[in-house]
This record gives structure tokens, sequence and C-alpha cells, in this order.
């Protein structure tokens, strides 16, 4: 994935099925549930986020790797 | 949007967003705490926090997103996450001796301390292990952490020093007993990484670090052959590109492959009638890694030959370089015989050396012996101020599976 593009695309096609396949049932949590709260470092100055902080807030939350 | 990677190593990921301008928060999970199966994934989440979409259409949120994106890269005035108090979970682990409160505490350790600490953090990931053998996750944490030894004291050359220097040994314990036992991390960590993918088959991060560091012919694509690019563009335009603290191996940059190119020219061995000096006292330590460690006819793997000197003892780069000669039996290919390693520009050095290669078993093999190998290089013995050109014989252990 080399550009921001190709990141958006990857995803798409996830959307129709690319990876989805494998994706666990109970993570992320099921359309409609409450999605569980985590605190996890940032990469670039290792501070922690927690989900919850983002609430009143929509949130697309998107995991991927630079590979 | 707020973006989670599960990469090993988070500074290759602030590479990529600075390359493609993500002014995003990203944060880092390397030891996939979450239990992400698969990426990339997309969680849509309302302002309630409940799941609304997963893997939803990107335009219309984005541009939503855009119109709404509070000041500040989405993060509040007045922020106060508390880390996890390590005391209470070390306590809590040692008091309720409990699988999972060894597993927090050593997740905690992975991704809230330094990684000077990460020694503890394996040691409560290894209680768990006794209480829950077969627990996949477990195993990829102890992979991961065991890996993230292994560049912390590659990294850092007073790391390799201190590590091993130990004025108050147990008994039978040299430094360079020491400095062997971090030399058998990456190995630990690959066995583990393999643990894990063999409890679970399906788990895409788990097969993905697998083959991070194995052959091209099992991967789908290259991981991050996009870095030299990104540094290029970012230093084009007037900025310093994020720096790796861990060198990229042959293996994370190497394309996608079936067969091996022809052997270019002829190589001629190094060492042939063997007369060079053995390095019987372990001036420089060597490990094998082998990805996968088994193989069948007709299969490939990746050998990754670390060279590191021991404790007193530097690379002398005057003399020249580390070479390595690998030596197939019938039964064997590889894209070449003779290897040479990198080396800095200063005249001396301590750094580890990293050869990698690929080795394909031929399908008709039957009973093939094992590769070997041997590195020659020059060293310098500090206290005594002796300066050495010595030879490692190497073994290859790979495993040949029945067909």
């Amino acid at each position: 994935m080399r550009s921001m593009n190709k990141l958006i695309v990857a995803m798409t096609i996830i959307t129709l099925g690319g990876y989805a396949q494998l994706a666990k049932a109970d993570y992320p949590s099921a359309v409609g549930e409450s999605h569980p709260d985590f605190a996890l470092p940032r990469i670039d100055n290792g501070e922690a986020v927690r989900l919850s902080e983002f609430r009143g807030r929509r949130v697309l939350l998107v995991h991927f790797a630079s590979w | 949007m707020l973006g989670v990677t599960q990469e090993q190593h988070a500074e290759r990921c602030r590479l990529f967003a600075q390359w493609q301008k993500l002014d995003w928060p990203i944060l880092h999970d390397p030891i996939n705490k979450l239990g992400v199966d698969a990426v990339p994934i997309i969680v849509e989440i309302d302002e309630s926090g409940i799941t609304k979409s997963i893997n939803p259409k990107l335009e219309p949120f984005l541009a939503a997103m855009t119109e709404t994106r509070p000041a500040g890269n989405g993060e509040s005035a007045e922020r106060s996450i508390k880390r996890p108090e390590l005391t209470a979970l070390r306590q809590n682990a040692e008091q309720l001796n409990s699988f999972d409160h060894w597993v927090e505490l050593g997740d905690a350790i992975m991704l809230w301390e330094d990684q000077s600490q990460v020694s503890q953090a394996i040691n409560a990931y290894r209680r768990a292990e006794r209480l829950r053998p077969e627990d996949a996750s477990l195993h990829f944490r102890l992979g991961t952490a065991l890996r993230t030894r292994y560049d912390a004291y590659q990294r850092d050359g007073t790391t390799r020093a201190q590590s091993s220097y130990t004025p108050f040994s147990a008994p039978g314990t040299t430094s360079l007993g020491i400095l062997a036992k971090r030399d058998q991390d990456f190995r630990a960590a690959v066995d583990h990484w393999q643990t894990a993918l063999d409890l679970e088959p399906n788990q895409y991060i788990y097969r993905r670090r697998i083959q991070q560091y194995g052959p091209r012919l099992a991967k789908p694509y290259p991981f991050y052959d996009w870095i030299a690019q990104a540094q290029d563009e970012i230093a084009a335009r007037g900025e310093a590109p994020i720096e790796l603290s861990v060198a990229l191996t042959g293996s994370e940059t190497a394309h996608p492959r079936e067969k091996f190119a022809e052997i270019a020219e002829t190589q001629e061995e190094p060492d042939r009638s063997g007369r060079i000096t053995r390095d019987s006292k372990g001036l420089v330590q060597a490990e094998v890694v082998v990805v996968p460690k088994q193989l069948k006819p007709g299969a490939m793997a990746r050998v990754h030959i670390n060279l590191q000197p021991a404790f007193d003892t530097h690379w002398n780069n005057e003399s020249g370089p580390l070479v390595l000669w690998l030596d197939l039996p019938p039964g064997w290919e590889t894209e070449g015989q003779l290897f040479r390693s990198n080396m800095p520009p200063a005249a001396e050095s301590e750094e580890r050396r990293t050869i990698d290669f690929e080795l394909k078993l031929s399908e008709s093999a039957q009973s093939p012996g094992m590769p070997k190998a041997y590195a020659l290089y020059y060293v310098c013995e500090e206290s005594r101020g002796t300066c050495l050109y010595l030879r490692k014989d190497i073994e290859i252990p790979i495993e040949v599976a029945a067909e």
C-alpha cells in the first residue's frame, strides 16, 4: 500500500469481502453492540489514548499495517 | 479517524504516516492485545460508543469527518489517561498466580514501559505459559516480546556491553553465556509465533509476522519495499524522514518470487583448504534462524545468520568485511554461495551483522545432508589489543519433513 489512495482502495476492497472472512466473531463487536473500550499508546509519542475519550463523536476505527 | 497498527516496529508505521501525511492519531498494538484476526478492518462507532457498521463505505464518512473534525487532531484538551500501575499488577499476579493476571502484567510492560524493561514482560508471559501452555495469543505475545529484546539489543551498542558484563556472575555463567542467551531471542520468537499460528491457523496477524522473516514464496506481497521510496520523497519535501531504529532485513524488502535468479558470477570459495584459524574462544557469537524451520521437498526457507562480537571484542573494519560462504550438499538450491555484510564507515564497530538468504529443497531430494556455512571476519580483542582474522563454522539446522 503505497499511498492513502491505495489504503482507501484496499479498505474498500475488504468491504466487498477481501479479508473479511478471516475476521474473528468477537472482534470487533457486532453491529448494534457497545464497542469494547481500550487504551493503547500512540506511535508518535507513546501517549495513552482511550477509545472512550471519543464519546460524543463518531469514530472510524481503522486497523491497518503499513506492510 | 483513529488508527491502530499491529506492526512489530512502531517507527515504520510512523514513517508511513509521515510519508502519506496521515494526520490522525495512530495507536500501537504490537502484541495484538485487541485480538484482531486480520487487517485492514474498519469499524464505524457512533457517538454513544455503539458499533454502527464494519468495513463501511468510506467516502461519505470521510466527507462528514472533514466537515466536523475537531481541532487538535481529535484530542480533548484536558486528557488524563492513566497508565497501568505496575506495582499493583505485579502484586496481583504474584498473589493470585492466574494466567490472566500474568498476561495483564506482561502487556502493561510491553505497551507502556521502556524497552529496557522487556525482560520483565518476558518473565511475566513465561509464568502465564506455565499455567496455560497452549494459548495462541500468549505465544504470539512471547514472540513479540522476544523479538523486541533482540532488536533492543541490536540497536544500542552499550546494551550489548552492559548485557554481557556481569561482575557478579552466577557459578557457571560467563559474560559470553549471557550474550549467547540474548542471541537466541530471534529464534525463540519465531518458534513462539509458529506455535501461535499452529494453534490458530486462520490468524492473519500471526501468519504475517512469520512471513515478515520468511521466504519470498510465502508472501502475497512485500512488507517494507516502500520504505526507500518514502524516505526519498520525504527528503525531497525538505523534511527529515523518521529514523528507523531497527535495520530492515532482506526478507522484509524482498519481492515475492518462485524461482531463484541465475548466479551471475563464478563464486570462489574463500577458505577452500580450511586453513584459517577457527574462532575457538567465541569472540563472535552466531545465531541461525530458519523460517520456516521445517521443509518439505520443493519448499523454500529463509535463513538468517546473525553474528555479534562478544564483550570486549569489536569488528576491525579497516581490514575488510565479514564474508560468509554457504556450503550446500546435493538436494539444495540457492541464489549464491558467497555473501558480504555491510560495514559502517567507522574503523571499528561492534554491531550485530546479519546475512540472510533463501534455500530451496529440491523436489527430488531424498535424505539430503544439512547445509553448512562459515564466516570469515576481522576482529580485535580490546583487552589484549590483538586483532585476528578468524573463521567460524556454522550449522544450518533445517528439519526435512516427509512429503
